[in-house]
């Protein structure tokens, strides 16, 4: 009798938790799944300020047009994965810098490293644009200062060099988002528990051996499950940076998928093909990232879903 | 049952939340059910005085330290009314659409969206209101039969009012021809620049006799900037042969009235323009950084005298700016030249029945005031409030001679022939705070008043000539005219040379919208084009030109051009048939 009315307090009490959670439900409900409704619109000719029922019912017409597209499609699938394996490739990046700065005994001298590598992250794709012209223009800094210096006879000019295209916007890439992503690797480096470090000191470990033993796995977790989070966004490499350093010459290797669903949609009003290509990204994206999971549940036999 | 109750509340939040977030569409009648919100939905400010809304797309983003101005102040008190101006992106335009909420209670429909507007119900049938609020706008029968005929998805009522119809006026100059550094051409003694191999030769003279720029580094014959599409690369080419892009992929060369296909036609804007850079860049004047430049990139090295001639005047015009406010008397700026032997186009007098293309204003259905957004509209189609906003206000800045002649006051002079914080307060046309204006007023500044003299008095003759700057008027002494444009106006007396008097503006309001299939065609054509513009320009020989020349134009036909080119071709002789058909129908010459 005692234990059933226990039963009964505790599934009051999980009610009462649970009603805590209703404002965010409904936050996620309004925010993430009534838009959802929205790609309705793939499957008919949409008109902005008509009725979706008075549109024409064109069915997978836009799904096929995008399988089907020789003219962007393939170059556009391909710039994206070109960028998306390379932000993939650069994921450990911040894992290194961070054990690198968490090894640096100057505190004040770390502090400043970091706060000179977050700042990027904070400055628009825009600004940076204007900054690379200053630097890498043909009248730019860097070309003034080699030519001065009698290094090279002829300026070069990486913004408008088609090959260039992927290593550069990779390298500012990591310029711009290395410090800000290495904070959750510092604070979960700092959730290490100082008494291993100890340990490991009287068992002789020196400090490379530290960081193999103890930062690593002490970290391993968090790169893990910002690595998957980064799969599911795999195909979402970004707009701004691409946008913004397009020119006629770099058009090419530059337009990924955001961006040319940006010219369809938005600039061309093909709004209904372009929510087809979202769909179809976001599919691909939920296949990766559950994909992902499995795959490291195999690995480390933990996953995050 | 507890379980129940919480499954309630979850299902109850959903409701409301997609209750909440659907509830902005339209009522049955397609009006919207939302009241919109601050100005639109009538609050005051005082009580008494309903505040009108005017959203426009990038032509109202502007500095409102002056706000309201002084014609702004005139016409809040001549309607009794408080303006405010609010920006409409197009994707705002686009929720607008979708939503049927607003926060204004006049728009400018932009890319030929008029029918979505309509079949929202977005828009206010004028008729209604014309007799008592809309007595000037009723005035235009031409522009609003028209308007009727083709922009009121068949229902014949009048929902929007077009702008600028009449004669287009420029002024002193215009921007298509060679420009050139006039300082630096004089200097050469303004040899003849009768086709494009000339022009660059003199560019290339003028580069070789001043290397350096203002800064110390090096000059160039001519720099670009890109983010603007093909548009950047093909515009004053398009304009220099006298071309209009019509319809996607179709161009009409006003010369003959003949059509021709914008991306596979050897005499297509694109193709003359990509040989005129090609020549340019193995002549080496194109700037190094020619296809990285964003417009502010250009201003930069503009301003520090880096170029002997310039793509448009435009691009160039602060530097004369900067260096007529250290010497009020200086020649060093930029300036159109035109062939002496003529056959150039430019771009002035063209005459629009139903005014602007791109530009139809509509009252929002769901506007509170609707009687005084329709007034609004119809203040700038008066032809005295026009002159106000044109020319500055009677007796101030224009007053009528003995003879009933108006004419600009000294006031008006200096203050049409200047710029800063007296011009902004003012806010007329020639201001930075009330110069998006011009986009509501019914007729052109090249229009004339029942007076007989333009609406715009800076435009006579008398009055150009009195407000050339040292520049201007040293090129008109050079070429024996009262003002530069002076010199392509006598071309086209002579018939060696067109102005826009035969462009078919009114066309583009008969256009039908272009269908997705064909605009996405368009878009792909576009992009595959203006990814080859730098093999083009940057190709080495003629032989290796023509080889990238073929190459691209059977991606452009891969890419289904001819199909784009064959609809449009079809488009227009229909929308021509259409229009002609209509203006017989109303009496229209």
């Amino acid at each position: 009798m005692q234990r059933a009315a226990s039963h009964k307090h505790k599934e009051k009490k999980d009610y009462r938790l649970l009603l805590w959670v209703l404002p965010f439900m409904v936050f996620v409900l309004l925010f993430n799944y009534v838009p959802l409704f929205g790609w309705s619109i793939a499957f008919f000719q949409y008109q902005p300020g008509s009725m979706l029922s008075a549109d024409t019912f064109v069915g997978l017409k836009y799904f096929q047009q995008f399988f089907t597209d020789t003219i962007d499609m393939w170059r556009v699938i391909k710039n994206t994965l070109i960028f998306a394996c390379l932000n993939l490739l650069i994921t450990p990046l911040p894992v290194v810098f961070a054990i690198m700065l968490n090894e640096v005994r100057h505190r004040s001298y770390a502090k400043f490293v970091q706060s000179i590598t977050t700042f990027p992250n904070f400055i628009s794709w825009v600004i940076v644009y204007s900054l690379a012209f200053s630097l890498f223009s043909t009248d730019g800094v860097i070309n003034t200062i080699l030519m001065n210096l009698g290094i090279i006879d002829r300026a070069t000019n990486v913004l408008s060099d088609a090959d260039a295209v992927y290593w550069f916007q990779m390298c500012l890439n990591i310029w711009k988002s290395l410090g800000w992503n290495s904070i959750v690797y510092l604070a979960a480096i700092s959730g290490i528990s100082q008494e291993l470090y100890e340990a490991a000191a009287v068992d002789g470990a020196g400090r490379f051996r530290q960081i193999l033993h103890i930062t690593v796995p002490g970290i391993a977790e968090t790169f893990v499950v910002l690595l998957l989070l980064s799969i599911g966004n795999f195909f979402s490499v970004g707009f701004d940076q691409y946008f913004i350093f397009q020119n006629p010459v770099t058009l090419k290797n530059l337009e990924v998928l955001d961006l040319y669903v940006y010219r369809l949609g938005l600039v061309n009003q093909s709004y209904s093909y372009s929510t087809a290509i979202g769909m179809v990204k976001s599919v691909i994206s939920l296949v990766m990232i559950f994909g992902a999971n499995q795959l490291a549940k195999k690995i480390r036999g933990s996953a995050i879903i | 049952m507890k379980k129940r109750a919480v499954t309630f509340l979850l299902l109850a939040a959903m409701a409301v939340t997609m209750a909440t977030g659907c509830s902005q569409g339209q009522d049955s009648s397609g009006s919207s059910s939302t009241a919109s919100s601050g100005a639109a939905s009538g609050a005051t400010d005082d009580g008494s005085v309903p505040t009108i809304t005017i959203a426009d797309s990038g032509k109202s983003s502007q500095d409102m330290t002056y706000w309201p101005t002084d014609f702004v102040a005139k016409m809040e008190e001549d309607l009794g009314i408080k303006l405010e101006v609010v920006e409409l992106s197009s994707e705002q335009f686009d929720l607008f659409l979708a939503s049927g909420d607003a926060n204004f209670d006049i728009a400018n429909c932009t890319s030929y969206r008029e029918s979505q507007v309509l079949n929202a119900n977005l828009a206010v049938n004028l008729d209604d209101y014309l007799e008592e609020y809309g007595q000037n706008i009723a005035k235009y029968e031409d522009r609003n039969n028209l308007t009727r005929e083709f922009l009121s998805n068949g229902t014949g009522n009048l929902y929007f009012k077009r702008i600028q119809t009449g004669p287009e006026i420029v002024g002193a100059e215009s921007w298509g021809g060679y420009v050139v550094r006039w300082d630096w051409y004089k200097e050469l003694g303004c040899p003849a620049m009768n086709n494009d191999d000339e022009y660059l030769s003199v560019l290339q003279q003028m580069v070789e006799a001043h290397p350096t720029n203002d800064a110390g580094g090096a000059t160039y014959g001519l720099g670009q900037y890109v983010g603007t599409g093909l548009w950047s690369w093909t515009v004053t080419k398009g304009m220099q042969l006298g071309y209009v892009d019509l319809v996607a992929g179709l161009q009409l060369d006003l010369n003959d009235n003949t059509i021709h296909n914008a991306y596979t036609d050897d005499e297509a804007s694109f193709w003359q323009a990509m040989e005129f850079f090609n020549k340019a860049y193995n002549m080496g004047l194109c700037d190094p950084d020619f296809f990285i430049m964003k417009s502010d990139d250009l201003t930069q090295k503009v301003v520090q005298g880096t170029y002997a001639g310039a793509i448009r005047t435009w691009d160039v015009a602060d530097y004369y700016t900067q260096e007529y406010a250290k010497d009020p008397n200086t020649l060093k700026g930029y300036i159109s030249v035109f062939p002496e032997e003529g056959g150039m186009s430019a771009n002035y007098n063209s005459n629009p029945i139903a005014g602007w293309e791109n530009n139809s204003y509509f009252v929002f259905s769901g506007s509170d005031n609707i009687e005084k957004a329709v007034s609004a509209l119809d203040y700038f189609d008066n032809e005295d409030n026009m002159r106000a906003y044109y020319s500055g206000f009677e007796g101030t800045h224009w007053e009528y001679d003995e003879n009933g002649v108006p004419h600009l006051t000294d006031a008006g002079k200096e203050l049409f022939s200047s710029s800063g914080d007296a011009v902004d307060q003012a806010g007329f046309l020639n201001s930075t705070t009330g110069g998006w204006m011009n986009y509501l007023c019914g007729s052109s500044g090249g229009s004339l008043h029942s007076d007989g003299q333009p609406l715009n008095l800076t435009l006579s003759d008398e009055a150009i000539s009195e407000t050339l700057n040292p520049l201007q008027k040293d090129y008109s002494e050079y070429y024996g005219v009262d003002y530069p444009l002076q010199v392509h106006e006598k071309q086209v007396e002579e018939g060696i040379a067109i102005d826009r008097s035969n462009d078919p503006k009114d066309l583009y309001m008969v256009l039908t919208e272009t269908p997705e299939e064909m605009a996405t065609r368009k878009t792909q054509i576009e992009t595959l084009l203006e990814g080859y513009i730098p093999d083009l320009v940057m190709a080495a020989s003629e032989d290796e030109f023509n080889s990238i020349k073929a190459q691209v134009i059977e991606e452009c036909k891969a890419a289904g051009s001819d199909e784009l080119y064959e609809w449009a071709q079809g488009a227009y002789e229909d929308a021509a048939a259409k229009l002609e058909a209509a203006k017989e129908k109303y009496g229209i010459e």
